[in-house]
C-alpha cells in the first residue's frame, strides 16, 4: 500500500450542550479509524447522523476532535493557528453538498480561483490567468465562464467551480461531503466523470462521504461503513458492498432501490 | 409488487356534484394538452408544453424526470394549486371532473376529500406549534369526525401504518419526531381522507435509504388496501419502477416516454429515458466512465420547439429540429420520438 496520505486514529468528538440547567453530551463520533492511502479513495457511507460528516470536518479543520489524532501527510495536525491552517489547507481541500451557498455570490468565477492561487501559490498575475484556465478546462467548464457570476451558472456548473476552487491550492487530499448529491443524475455523471479525470490528472486523493451506495462502487476504492458515531464495518468497495458481512451494511445495501427491487416494511417502530 | 391490481373504484356522487361529470369517463386522473406558463421578468414562460395523461382508478404512474421538467408542476395542476398568474391552456379530469371549471367551494372538496398531496419535507407540511394528534385530527374532523372519534382514528390510523407507541406518538410535536417518521404520519392524514388519488412529490427524497425503503413500502401497501391511485414524482427511475405500475418520463415540460414500469429497462426507447438508465452510477462496471448527455436539463423555455431533446440528443437527425414528434403507441408504451423505427410501431 501507497504511503497514507491521511491517518486517522481512535478519532472521538463530543458536543455538549451549553445549557447550564440540563448539560448534556451527544458522542458524534467514537474510536474511529481509517486511512487514506497517496492517490487512493477512501468513502465514508453512514445515514444522518451516523458521524461521517463530522468526521469530515475534523478532517478538513472546521471541528476540533475531543480525542484521536489526524495525521496528514506525515505530519500530525495540531493547533488551530493561522499558519497551521494555512499549512492544512495546502494538503487537504473540502467541497460541500451544496454550490449555492458555498460561493461568494458577488465573485465571479476567475476571482473565486485567483484569490485561492494568490493564497497558496507564489504565481504573478499572468501565472495565475493562466492556471486559472487550466483548471477550467480541468472541470470541464469554458474560459468564457470565468467572467460569470455564481448566479449565471446551473448547479452542475457550480459544482465544477467548487471543485476547481478545491484543486486550485493543488491539494493532496479533496475531502468531497456529499458533493454529488444535491445534481441530477445526467449531471451527476458529468461530474463523477470529471472526479474520476481529476484524480488521474493529479494523483489527488478522496476522502468521499455520502449516503449513496452506488456513487461509492464507482468512484472509491475503500469505504468505511459508519453507524452512529462508529465503523460497523470496513474495507474495499466490491467486498464490502457485494457480499457484506455486518446486518447493518447489509440492510444498507439491500435498501437501494435498483431493477427488480421490491421495498419490504420491517419491524414497526425502528425509525426513531 | 407482481400483482398488479386496478379495481373498479366505487363512484363518490357526493364529492363531485356541482360539475358536469362525464359519466363515460372511466379514467381517475386524465390530463389532456396541458399547457402552463408562468409570469417572469421578460413576460410568460412556457413550463408544460402540453402535457397528456391518463391513470386507471387504483393505478400508480411514476412521473420521473430531472429538475425543471415540470413534474411537480403537473402534479400541481391537478390541484390547480399553480402560481399567481400562471396562464393554463388544456384540461385536467379528475374522475371525470373538469377541474379547471369548479367554483370554489367545488375545488375545496376536490383537494380535501379526492386528492391528497404529499410534499418532499414533511416539517414543511405539519404546524410545528401543534402536536401530531392535533394535525391528524383537523383532518378527520374536517371528514365529519367528532372529536373523540377523531383522536380513536388518528390512533388507529399510526398503527397501522406502523408507528409505534402511539398515545404517546399522539401528543409530540414535530421537532419530536425523526424526519422519517414525521413523513409516516403526512401519509397517515393523506389516507385519512380516503382519496381517489394520492399525489405524492418526492415524499422520500430527504429521509435516508434503509428510511426511504420502510415509507414507500408502507406508502404501497396502504394505497393498495385502499384502491387509491398514485402520482408518484421522482427524480429516481429505480425507486419509481420499485412503487408504480407505469413510469412516464419528463423532459422540458413534456412527457416524452410512457412504459409499463417492469419493462423499463427492456422496452425504454426514448434516447432521454435510456441516457437516464445509463448515467446512474452502477450500471456500468466500476472505473469505467458513465454515459453522459452532453449539455444540461433544459426547462421548458429552452428546449428547441421541435422535438425538445434534439439539442442533446446523440442520435438527432433533421427532421427532430424540424418537425416536433408525435407521441404514438409503440409496443407496450408510447414515446415521442422520430428515431424510434417504423417496424418497432407496427410490432
Amino acid at each position: 500500500m501507497a504511503e497514507p496520505i491521511l491517518d486517522v486514529r481512535d478519532l472521538r468528538k463530543v458536543f455538549r450542550s451549553r445549557s447550564a440547567l440540563r448539560p448534556e453530551e451527544f458522542v458524534a463520533v467514537d474510536g474511529v479509524t481509517f486511512t487514506v492511502p497517496a492517490g487512493g479513495s477512501l468513502a465514508i457511507v453512514g445515514e444522518s447522523g451516523s458521524g461521517k460528516t463530522t468526521c469530515a470536518r475534523i478532517v478538513a479543520g472546521l471541528v476540533t476532535a475531543s480525542a484521536g489524532t489526524v495525521v496528514l501527510d506525515g505530519q500530525q495536525v495540531v493547533g488551530t493557528s493561522v499558519r497551521a491552517r494555512r499549512q492544512r489547507a495546502r494538503c487537504v481541500q473540502m467541497v460541500f453538498q451544496d454550490p449555492y451557498q458555498s460561493l461568494d455570490r458577488r465573485q465571479t468565477v476567475a476571482q473565486c480561483l485567483a484569490e485561492v492561487l494568490a493564497h497558496h501559490t507564489t504565481l504573478d498575475r499572468a501565472g495565475r490567468n493562466a492556471r486559472t484556465d487550466e483548471l477550467l478546462d480541468l472541470v470541464g467548464l469554458d474560459r468564457s465562464h470565468g467572467g460569470e457570476l455564481p448566479r449565471a451558472l446551473s448547479g452542475g456548473q457550480r459544482q465544477r467551480v467548487a471543485i476547481a476552487r478545491a484543486l486550485a491550492a493543488d491539494p493532496r487530499l479533496l475531502v468531497l461531503d456529499e458533493a454529488v448529491a444535491a445534481l441530477d443524475v445526467s449531471i451527476q455523471a458529468q461530474v463523477l466523470n470529471l472526479l474520476a479525470d481529476a484524480r488521474a490528472a493529479t494523483g489527488v486523493a478522496y476522502l468521499f462521504i455520502t449516503h449513496d451506495l452506488s456513487v461509492v462502487r464507482h468512484v472509491c476504492d475503500d469505504v468505511v461503513v459508519m453507524a452512529r458515531g462508529r465503523v460497523v464495518e470496513s474495507g474495499p468497495v466490491e467486498r464490502v458492498l457485494d457480499a457484506p458481512q455486518e446486518p447493518y451494511t447489509q440492510r444498507l445495501v439491500g435498501s437501494i432501490p435498483r431493477p427488480g427491487w421490491v421495498p419490504t416494511r420491517r419491524g414497526a417502530g425502528r425509525a426513531r | 409488487m407482481s400483482a398488479r391490481r386496478v379495481d373498479a373504484q366505487p363512484m363518490d356522487g357526493a364529492a363531485v356534484d356541482g360539475a358536469a361529470v362525464d359519466a363515460a369517463d372511466g379514467d381517475l386522473l386524465r390530463i389532456d394538452d396541458l399547457r402552463v406558463e408562468l409570469p417572469g421578468p421578460d413576460g410568460h414562460r412556457p413550463v408544460l408544453r402540453g402535457v397528456s395523461l391518463r391513470m386507471a382508478p387504483g393505478e400508480a404512474l411514476g412521473l420521473v424526470g430531472e429538475s425543471g421538467s415540470g413534474k411537480s408542476m403537473t402534479a400541481r395542476s391537478v390541484l390547480r394549486l399553480l402560481p399567481r398568474g400562471a396562464r393554463t391552456t388544456g384540461t385536467v379530469h379528475v374522475r371525470g371532473t373538469d377541474v379547471g371549471r369548479l367554483d370554489a367551494a367545488a375545488l375545496r372538496r376536490l383537494r380535501s376529500r379526492d386528492l391528497a398531496m404529499v410534499f418532499q419535507d414533511p416539517r414543511a407540511t405539519v404546524n410545528p406549534v401543534r402536536t401530531v394528534g392535533d394535525f391528524l385530527g383537523e383532518v378527520l374532523r374536517e371528514q365529519g369526525h367528532s372529536r373523540t372519534a377523531a383522536e380513536a382514528e388518528a390512533g388507529r390510523l399510526l398503527a397501522e401504518i406502523g408507528v409505534d407507541r402511539v398515545e404517546r406518538r399522539l401528543r409530540q410535536h414535530p421537532h419530536e419526531l425523526s424526519g422519517g417518521l414525521l413523513q409516516r404520519v403526512v401519509i397517515a392524514a393523506a389516507l385519512a381522507t380516503e382519496p381517489a388519488l394520492i399525489l405524492a412529490d418526492e415524499p422520500t427524497t430527504a429521509l435516508d435509504v434503509t428510511t426511504q425503503e420502510e415509507v414507500v413500502a408502507i406508502l404501497d401497501e396502504q394505497r393498495r388496501q385502499r384502491h387509491a391511485g398514485l402520482l408518484f414524482i421522482s427524480h429516481d427511475l429505480e425507486l419509481a419502477a420499485a412503487v408504480c405500475d407505469r413510469i412516464a418520463v419528463m423532459y422540458a415540460g413534456t412527457v416524452v416516454e410512457v412504459l409499463p414500469a417492469d419493462r423499463l429497462h427492456a422496452e425504454a426507447r426514448h434516447p432521454y429515458t435510456r441516457a437516464l438508465l445509463r448515467a446512474r452510477p452502477g450500471t456500468v462496471p466500476p472505473g469505467a466512465r458513465l454515459e453522459t448527455v452532453p449539455g444540461r436539463p433544459q426547462s421548458a423555455f429552452d428546449a428547441p420547439a421541435t422535438c425538445v431533446f434534439a439539442d442533446r440528443c446523440p442520435a438527432v437527425r433533421d427532421v427532430c429540429r424540424t418537425t416536433p414528434p408525435e407521441f404514438r403507441a409503440v409496443g407496450t408504451g408510447a414515446v415521442a420520438c422520430h428515431l424510434v423505427p417504423a417496424e418497432v410501431l407496427r410490432g
